[in-house]
């Protein structure tokens, strides 16, 4: 008997270092304490068996869910944009869903992911509120200091949808976006708006006689502008853009490793797969 | 082809994995040459002695309580160290401080962990306070009442635990805890153990207990109050 | 062979299972996991080695009857709540590093210290 429960704890401290996942191995690790604890019971040693069964059990797998749950979150923010990062049902999808789940896997965080407004997104960045921006980022998304840009794992266009007839108006541009580098349109053309949906309403209206938004935001534009409008439009590219994401400035070691995760992604391979699986 | 650098790598823990083979080959050989020999119990002795004094039933207790009570003041003394590291490292990065609930969000666990945290700790009273009669012992009963800490602090958070069991007046009993084991040590270095037990009676054993009790009650107090200080929530 | 000193046998290899694991392991939290398997393993060690069958509990002993030897449970008892302390110190320190680092691998962690260090050097 108290062989085959020598036995038991040996396996289970295989098992124990075998586990992916850390929740796993800290709750088998509880197990191993109880079956210790039972083999001190068995062989006369009642005191030893009722300490390691307090500490071992209660104690050290409470401490160390605590701990595994102070490491535990990346804090993601993003604007809804499917097809790149989207709630359907309340669940989660999206491409840059899956690239972020499997970074947050390999440095060990737990996913969290919460979608916020445009213009929110700059002032939540940085400390412990949000560590990525993602949800179709690219470079010049967002004007000013305090943001760095990862490598871009997607190619897309920077596109203007205007008017066929031509007609009056200004062309309008979502705030906080900075393009100076990426067209040749000057300010004085350009009018403000805080989002996409306002944007469009305003085409709709007949206020602005285009808008410029990249190929990602496009979709979802054209598909909210009304139908007869959409046939009298046309779409032009004016650059090239590069899908990525953003950390905050101060975390140069997060900028690192997301980097490493996504080169590593796309010489495996796994990169193309996925983006194939996601933009049809 | 293998990579150079992941080469070099598997090589060394090929290293590491021979010389700990061989000390596991060596020691369970070691095993087998001391089956031949005999492995002498010394714990006899004091089976023996605890058969002649009365008052302690308990060999174990005999031991860490009695014989060897400097081991276990300076164990004691280790384990506060470590608490005190703790204490020390959690307020050097103070957390954001987020006010928290229970992790359990359950009217029926509230309620039962407020009428069973007494039974808890009246359950580690006992096992400290009949160290000397049966199992359980000092050790065992402090940490089964800082269970009874574990069960509150899950079931109605941080910040009604921390009411109910105030930082300062926590510390201020760890002093006299200390106190209390620094005089019991001092007491025995003065006097012989016949002579002591003969003035003091039972009543010197039960203060033996209770300061081992209550120091690592104090000490998983703080283990937990800290973490979930560092934290900000449970 | 008798069983107290086969199992014990068998907790030397659990031993060496979990100091395998503190060296090969590169997260930080599976390092503490193993250490804490070493520790569990040598208490069991020590209780196991002078146990042999038919031992009771030595509590209230009375002469000719067989006895559990004393020595070796009241100095692990010990150990087990020492144990413990440490464990809680050395998992604040990692939730530290992680706060710095954000990340649980230890050659990583190794890689951003020595860039710290060298650039408070420069």
């Amino acid at each position: 008997m108290l062989i085959l429960f020598s036995l038991l704890l040996l396996g289970l401290s295989v098992a124990v270092l075998l586990q992916r996942r850390l929740l796993n191995a800290v709750i088998l690790l509880g197990v191993f304490s109880l079956v210790s604890s039972v083999i001190y019971f068995w062989i006369g040693a009642p005191d030893v068996a009722v300490t390691e069964g307090a500490i071992g059990v209660a104690f050290v797998t409470f401490i160390y869910v605590l701990a595994l749950s102070d490491q535990g979150k990346l804090h993601v923010i993003a604007e809804e944009v499917p097809p790149f990062l989207f709630q359907e049902k309340g669940e989660l999808q999206g491409a840059e869903l899956e690239i972020l789940s499997g970074f947050a896997e390999e440095i060990n965080l737990e996913l969290e992911v919460e979608f916020v407004g445009h213009q929110e997104l700059t002032s939540l960045i940085g400390g412990r509120r949000a560590d990525v921006i993602a949800g179709a980022y690219f470079p010049g998304y967002l004007a000013g200091d305090g943001l760095t840009n990862t490598k871009g794992y997607n190619e897309g266009q920077l596109a203007k949808i205007h008017r066929t007839a031509g007609g009056e108006g200004d062309i309008g541009i979502l705030a906080e976006t900075d393009l100076s580098e990426l067209t040749e349109i000057g300010e004085e053309d350009l009018s403000r708006f805080s989002s996409l949906d306002e944007m469009v309403r305003a085409y709709n209206e007949g206020r602005i006689s285009g808008f410029i938004s990249d190929s990602g935001r496009m979709s979802t534009a054209l598909y909210r502008v009304n139908t007869p409008l959409r046939d009298k439009s046309e779409i032009s590219t004016l650059g090239e853009v590069k899908y990525g994401f953003a950390v905050s400035a101060e975390e140069g070691e997060l900028l690192d490793s997301l980097n490493n995760y996504l080169t590593d992604l796309a010489r495996s391979g796994g990169l193309d797969e996925l983006l194939s699986g996601h933009f049809r | 082809m293998i990579a150079m650098g992941n080469y070099s790598v598997s090589i060394k823990s090929l290293y590491v994995v021979t010389i700990v083979i061989l000390f596991g080959a060596l020691t369970i050989g070691a095993l087998f040459v001391a089956e031949d020999t005999g492995i002498s119990r010394l714990g006899a002795v004091y089976i023996e002695r605890s058969q002649e004094i009365s008052n302690i039933s308990n060999a174990v207790f005999g031991v860490y309580g009695m014989y060897r009570f400097y081991d276990t003041l300076f164990e004691l003394l280790i384990f506060s160290t470590a608490v005190l590291g703790i204490t020390i490292f959690s307020d050097l990065e103070p957390s954001p401080g987020s006010a928290s609930r229970g992790l359990v969000e359950s009217h029926v666990v509230s309620a039962s962990a407020s009428f069973l945290y007494p039974v808890i700790a009246v359950f580690g009273m006992y096992l400290a306070f009949s160290a000397h009669l049966g199992p359980g012992g000092g050790f065992a009963g402090g940490v089964i009442g800082g269970t009874g800490i574990l069960l509150l602090a899950l079931a109605k958070g941080a910040e009604e635990t921390a009411r109910k069991f105030r930082e300062d007046s926590m510390k201020q009993l760890e002093y006299i805890v200390l106190f209390l084991a620094l005089s019991v040590a001092i007491l025995g270095a003065l006097y012989p153990i016949k002579v002591y037990q003969d003035i003091l009676g039972t009543g010197v054993i039960t203060l033996v207990n209770i300061s081992i009790a209550m120091k690592v009650f104090i000490g998983t107090w703080a283990i937990l109050h800290f973490f979930v200080k560092h934290r900000g929530e449970v | 062979m008798s069983t107290g000193l086969l199992a014990s046998a068998i907790s030397i290899i659990i031993v060496c299972i979990g100091v395998l694991g503190l060296i090969l392991k590169r997260n930080l939290l599976m390092k503490l996991l193993s250490l804490n398997i070493v520790n569990t393993a040598t208490i069991l060690f020590f209780v196991l080695i002078v146990y042999s069958p038919g031992d009771r509990a030595p509590i209230d002993p009375s002469p000719g009857l067989q006895y559990a030897d004393p020595l070796p449970q009241a100095l692990v008892l010990t150990s087990i709540v020492i144990n413990f302390g440490v464990l809680a110190l050395s998992l604040l320190f990692t939730m530290v590093l992680v706060k710095r680092y954000h990340t649980l691998d230890l050659i990583k962690i190794e890689g951003f210290v020595k860039r710290e260090f060298e650039e408070e050097k420069s």
